[in-house]
């Protein structure tokens, strides 16, 4: 037997050859999967461990305020004197929960109604639809202003409020996906072997869902979070002294002509880091998973 | 079908359409939990000043469907009210006593073990409960609150404003404000069309050069990006750092024209006022910039992606036989074809480009409809909040009844 080679790091050579058949297979968009895998994979990190990073309490003051970033405060401190980096790792918990709740709810809304309403057809269908392409074509950030606006402060009902406008993407995805599954052949032939509804619905027509369910989700965690961050901007978030990026933006407003950038630049920044990770890794898998002709 | 017959089916769709939008509007604002009057009213308000609120907003009226009764008229001489539905409590003094015809205001109905009680208003605004036996009432089905708020909008009585000023009609707002949010958006779509059509024509055109995967990365990067966060970045750059164009406002201090259309640039050229006009379109520069770059993600992709369809088409090949340059190829001839999706995907991009507005608005302090929704959310002012959004919902509709109409027009394939 010859012998097998030494390896630095077990498993770097397999990691590294699944690596470069990926980006062979599929392309530039196996670069743009991984990159937001990684950003992903940092800032899920992050979040879990943001106790162990965060230097200090982000909700109480530990320095002067207006403290530009210095090796003893990385990112400054507000116009408390709360440690601005602190802040931003504990903020991610904040708007990750946000966000991941939000997107759980719409699409186990979403998602039923879909699969109801393309199967069932009809009248049913017909009025669904027409309520949900109302909602769809609406400026989303809207209508959530408006239900922050009643419901009221606090991440169950910023959750709700986000979580409504996204029902409508899960109906229509799920919906076109049941409407083209119903017409295979193998749909026909279970039926006619005498398969209830209900078992088509789960056997046949649901695992083609899947895939296109996935890539909305992620992309749904990545509008869900630019709204949550907006509805924080305008004041209608998750009230202080949580630490909510948004709400942080809006905050250091005021200081913005005195040359205090810190107190917006990096909340902002990890704002669209986080957005864009989740975003990025969704339209990968969509190549991934639904992959388009190849353009000639 | 004809394009006249196709418009007016398109017409007749936009009215189930709103009202579905305007609808759940209602839903959103009345029916789900969340008491509007109590977002009015600062916590611990005593439950009288709720009550006031609540009857001269008509918010104790049935929400859907009125079986209860409006109205009742008195049937016997001497009866009196009482502060609460029953016979030991209190009796209300009344101005003067009611007598029988009298017609008074019904505002919830109530059975307990005396009976069952009426809660009434009379003409002079006295409350109390009493006997039903003493009133004949009278019963309108459509005299509920969603009834009131269609047929309202349908005269477009967008309702009075409770606070800060009370009693001032929301629609004098919504006509001032709405030519500024006209304004910010046409600026703001012009140069979102200008960066994504000739993005996405110069990444077409070079494809897989490296400036064409920095535009694609581009047009990837700025959907993450906080539309509020770029705008405030482009403020502390432009602003402050260079002191180059102003952060707030709409025009300088004391040089807004008469308004003859509400547009600050339009109303300067009208006026021919040039100190108003270049100060109005310094004030513009950074608002719409930043709501350009905002929505210009979605024409990069969709311009890059039509352009190179139609690049492969014969006629390109034929005009690059003879001869043609190949800027004018592109731009000219190729661009033109590829112009239909572009102005679908800007009807479509339009509701984006409002939420867009409305937090752009907030960050440069652009006195438009999205500034004023966010000043009314701070002030609470119910009724303002609701008829803005209904304001954005008939918007909405409109600009994708227009869309669809201008693309049957330009496309006879299109209609059904």
């Amino acid at each position: 037997m010859t012998e097998r080679p030494r390896t630095i790091i077990p498993g770097l050579g397999n990691f590294v050859g699944w690596f470069a058949r990926g980006a062979k297979w599929y392309g530039a968009e196996w670069y743009i999967t991984c990159a937001g895998g990684v950003i992903l994979f940092i800032v899920i990190a992050v979040t879990i461990l943001a106790p162990y990073i965060a230097p200090y309490d982000p909700t109480n003051f530990v320095g002067d305020p207006f403290i530009p970033p210095n090796s003893q405060f990385l990112m400054g401190t507000d116009k408390l004197g709360r440690d601005v980096f602190s802040r931003v790792v504990y903020g991610s918990q904040t708007i990750m929960m946000v966000a991941i709740f939000s997107a759980l709810m719409s699409s186990l809304v979403g998602i039923p109604i879909g699969l109801l309403s393309g199967f069932v057809g009809g009248k049913l269908d017909r009025v669904l639809s027409l309520v949900m392409d109302s909602i769809y074509s609406f400026p989303g950030l809207i209508l959530a202003i408006a239900m922050a606006a009643m419901l009221g402060p606090g991440v169950v009902n910023i959750s709700i409020a986000i979580a409504v406008i996204y029902i409508p993407t899960y109906f229509r995805m799920v919906r076109g996906q049941v409407l083209s599954a119903k017409e295979e052949l193998y749909v026909e032939a279970a039926r006619s072997l005498g398969a209830s509804a209900a078992t088509i619905l789960r056997m046949y027509v649901f695992p083609n869902v899947i895939p296109s369910v996935v890539v909305v989700f992620s992309l749904n965690i990545s509008d869900a979070i630019l709204t949550e961050a907006g509805l924080s901007f305008i004041g209608l978030g998750i009230p202080a002294p949580t630490p909510d990026w948004g709400f942080d933006v809006n905050a250091g407003r005021p200081y913005l002509p005195g040359g205090r950038w810190w107190l917006i630049t990096f909340p902002g920044i990890m704002i669209a880091i986080v957005a864009l990770g989740f975003s990025l890794l969704g339209e990968g898998l969509n190549e991934i998973l639904n992959p388009r002709l190849r353009e000639a | 079908m004809s394009l006249r017959a196709y418009i007016i089916t398109r017409v007749l769709l936009a009215i189930p359409m709103v009202l579905v939008l305007v609808t759940v509007v209602f839903v959103i604002m009345r029916v789900m939990p969340g008491d509007p009057v109590r977002v009015m009213l600062r916590p611990g308000a005593p439950q009288e000043y709720v009550d006031e609120i609540r009857h001269a907003l008509e918010l104790d009226k049935p929400l859907f469907i009125n079986l209860r009764g409006s109205s009742a008229v008195v049937t016997q001489s001497g009866a009196t009210l009482r502060e609460r539905p029953s016979h030991e409590e209190e009796e209300v003094p009344l101005d003067s006593p009611l007598a029988e015809e009298d017609v008074v205001q019904l505002s919830d109905r109530r059975t307990n073990e005396e009976g069952e009680w009426l809660r009434l208003y009379t003409a002079e605004g006295e409350d109390g409960w009493a006997p039903v036996e003493w009133f004949s009432i009278r019963i309108n089905p459509l005299d509920s609150q969603y009834f009131d708020f269609i047929f309202a909008l349908a005269r477009l009585d967008f309702g009075e404003s409770i606070s800060p000023v009370r009693g001032r009609p929301v629609s004098t707002d919504l006509k001032a404000k709405f030519p500024k949010t006209l304004e910010l958006s046409i600026a703001g779509m012009a140069i979102a069309l200008l960066i994504g059509v000739f993005g996405g024509a110069f990444s077409a055109q070079n494809r897989g050069s490296p400036g064409d995967y920095g535009i694609r990365l581009y047009g990837i990067i700025i959907y993450a990006i906080p539309v509020f966060w770029l705008g405030l970045m482009l403020q502390l750059f432009f602003g402050i750092y260079l002191g180059w164009l102003p952060v707030q406002g709409m025009i300088g201090t004391g040089l807004m024209p008469e308004p003859i259309t509400g547009m600050p640039v339009v109303d300067s050229i009208l006026r021919a006022q040039p100190a108003s006009l270049i100060s109005a379109l310094r004030h513009l520069a950074l608002p719409s910039i930043t709501l350009g770059l905002y929505i210009s993600g979605a024409f990069i992709r969709l311009t890059r992606a039509n352009m190179l369809q139609m690049l492969r088409q014969d006629f390109i090949t034929a005009a690059r036989a003879r001869g043609i340059k190949e800027n004018v190829v592109v731009y000219r001839h190729a661009l033109k074809n590829a112009f239909i999706p572009i102005l679908t995907m800007m009807g479509l991009q339009f509701a984006i480009l409002l939420a867009g507005a409305v937090l752009t608005e907030t960050t440069f302090n652009w006195e438009g409809l999205g500034r004023f929704l966010v000043r009314r959310i701070e002030s609470r002012d119910y009724p303002s909040i609701q008829s803005t959004i209904v304001l954005f919902a008939m918007l909405v509709t409109a600009v994708s009844l227009i869309v669809d109409i201008i693309y049957a027009r330009l496309d006879p394939r299109i209609r059904y």
